[in-house]
């Protein structure tokens, strides 16, 4: 018989090092005559879209388009340590140092700016390579501002550096707010349970993810997605399975991960609760979809039959025993 | 790896090659077990003798009472068959089901076959449907065996690849016979069985079963026949408690090895029993 049922799991996660280690990033952001810019960052994207974040993050900051903006990460010769890609903690640390710079440059773009149009330099803003002034477009764009801010001899790259290290909790009572900011996301998994074989297979997964400020939506579906899948990997079917210390399962003939027919669909519902302390109210969502998508399934698993597993992975044939002993 | 890789057009031009090379060739279709095992050095060849471009090779057809098909077939040619899914669906179900799209497009039937491996999908349906091999050998004779008599024990096949070519395989057609296949793994796709079965029968009018065939793995050392319950299936009608039964039956004669991986004897034993139940199941709703 196949029986179905639906689980929740529930998740807080901290960014960054957090408990007094150090915790900080650095970029450096340059502008041309032309108005497109450079940017530095130590950053190591290994495909989670790290430079694509940076990009937008200095172009909304500039009042430039992504497309102007050229990034060399991740040379330890040339780029500033951004430490790394780890902790979820690539958007909320360098996205802020990558923030700090840009904004460095547009000081001085902004002083130039005024002097073109002989304003004051308050009411100033700029937004899709356009200049504005007091919110009216002006006739200025931000590469002849950029142009001007060069010929004048003005200040025309930013430094960022931007820390996050918060201090220890307290030795004694271990109490204290260890990290600088949290992240929050519940999931929910639909699953079939087939009472004879054990064999459980995941409908649906629903997964909710406070991310702060989303500074790229897409980035961030295909980060709840690919968490999801690991998750549910984690639930179902990861085991490193050692013989006396040998693995037995060294490659992945043997150590199983989903594939395509294992994953279903996952619908991503990005929560948008600003978090001051980050860039544009950016927090990061890196390691959080892979927390809640195990607790979810065995939820639902539960949900479905009855039995509640305490040992990951939930094999067929863990579920089946469990459900023999129920007197399935 | 090898020195010499060779592509002949004819049967005839293949078998010469094989006698020159005294030993020192084996045969290759798809590769996607030999090169592995080349790799490893398990097995050894000097030269590859690729019997891919042998007319006919590829060859799905009926001859006479028999459904043939060529050593060229790949899992994916037969499992999108529309002959085979007819009148030998558990082969295509479980050509569908071997490893990846890659491998599937790549590796052939008879390939599965002489891998000789206990829970190759496609063997297993062909011992339930009592296939027989065509081989041909070095001094021009051709047999035809069983594809259950062609073991010699677990990745060990009688056929000896550095003399001899199967040369294709021929499946007897039954009137009023229906076959399927069902195979449990750890993930839904690119897994090894942890229990595959096969079961084909031939309903007479009055619903009784006239004549049945049982095959699973890894149940052990290779596919392996269930005559027990195929004698005891025979003029049976499938009613709930006599397809029990027979799975109760094939359970109690399994000897599933317990694996770390793939499953304990114990639970291979019982989904044994729950696969031939569904298999019988649902042929005797499919009359």
């Amino acid at each position: 018989m196949k029986k179905r049922g639906i689980g929740y799991g529930c998740m807080m996660y901290a960014i960054g090092f957090g408990f007094g280690r150090p915790d900080n990033a650095a970029a450096s952001v340059e502008i041309g005559e032309d108005g497109t810019v450079t940017v530095l960052s130590g950053c190591a994207d290994m495909g989670q879209g790290s430079t694509e974040m940076i990009a937008l993050i200095v172009a909304e900051e500039l009042g430039i388009l992504p497309e102007d903006v050229q990034i060399f990460t991740a040379d330890t010769a040339t780029t500033p340590d951004a430490g790394p890609s780890t902790a979820s903690r690539q958007t909320y640390v360098t996205g802020h140092a990558a923030k700090k710079a840009a904004a460095e440059v547009k000081e001085s773009l902004i002083e130039s700016a005024a002097e073109l149009l002989g304003v004051k330099p308050e009411g100033i803003t700029f937004k899709n390579r356009e200049v504005y002034y007091n919110g009216e477009k002006t006739r200025l764009t931000v590469a002849e501002v950029a142009a001007h801010c060069r010929r004048t001899g003005r200040k025309f790259i930013g430094w960022g550096w931007h820390n996050i290290t918060t201090p220890d909790v307290d030795p004694e009572t271990n109490q204290g707010d260890a990290y600088a900011a949290y992240t929050f996301a519940t999931q929910a998994a639909e699953v079939e349970v087939d009472t004879e074989t054990g064999e459980v297979t995941v409908l649906r997964v629903v997964a909710a993810h406070d991310v702060g400020r989303a500074i790229n939506p897409l980035a961030i579906e295909g980060q709840i997605e690919g968490g999801v899948a690991m998750g549910l990997g984690y639930a179902l079917m990861e085991e490193l399975i050692l013989d006396q210390g040998r693995p037995l399962t060294p490659t992945l003939a043997e150590y199983l991960i989903p594939t395509a027919q294992d994953v279903p669909p996952v619908v991503s519902l990005i929560v948008e609760e600003e978090e001051p302390t980050g860039p544009f109210g950016a927090k990061g969502v890196g390691e959080p979809p892979n927390i809640a998508t195990a607790p979810a399934i065995i939820n639902a698993i539960y949900n479905a039959v009855g039995v509640r597993v305490t040992e990951l992975p939930a094999t067929p044939e863990k579920i089946r025993q469990l459900l023999k002993e129920k007197g399935y | 790896m090898w020195e010499d890789y060779y592509r002949p057009s004819t049967l005839d031009e293949a078998l010469k090659i094989l006698a020159s090379c005294k030993g020192e060739a084996r045969v290759i279709a798809g590769g996607t077990d030999l090169v592995l095992d080349i790799k490893k050095g398990s097995k050894k060849a000097k030269y590859l003798v690729d019997i891919r471009d042998i007319d006919g090779v590829n060859v799905i057809e009926e001859k006479g009472d028999k459904l043939y098909l060529g050593a060229g077939v790949t899992h994916t040619q037969a499992a999108s068959s529309i002959l085979i899914r007819n009148k030998a669906t558990a082969l295509a179900e479980a050509a569908s089901q071997v490893g990846s799209v890659q491998i599937r497009n790549v590796g052939t039937i008879v390939g599965n076959v002489v891998n000789a491996q206990p829970a190759a999908d496609t063997a297993v349906a062909l011992v339930a449907l009592e296939a027989e091999a065509e081989i041909a050998f070095t001094d021009g004779s051709k047999q035809l065996v069983k594809v259950e008599e062609l073991y010699e024990g677990p990745g060990k096949s009688k056929v000896d690849s550095t003399s001899s070519i199967v040369t294709g395989i021929y499946i007897p057609l039954r009137e009023r016979s229906k076959s399927v296949f069902k195979r449990l793994a750890r993930r839904k796709s690119l897994a090894l069985p942890v229990i595959n079965v096969a079961v084909t029968v031939v309903l007479e009018e009055g619903h009784h079963v006239s004549y049945a065939g049982v095959a699973a793995g890894p149940v052990g050392p290779q596919p392996q026949r269930f005559k027990e319950v195929e004698e005891f299936l025979r003029g049976k009608t499938l009613t709930a408690s006599v397809i029990e039964e027979a799975a109760q039956l094939a359970a109690r004669l399994a000897q599933p090895r317990d694996s770390v991986l793939r499953g304990s004897k114990e639970y291979r034993k019982d989904l044994l029993r729950v696969l031939i139940a569904r298999s019988l199941q649902s042929l005797a709703i499919t009359i």
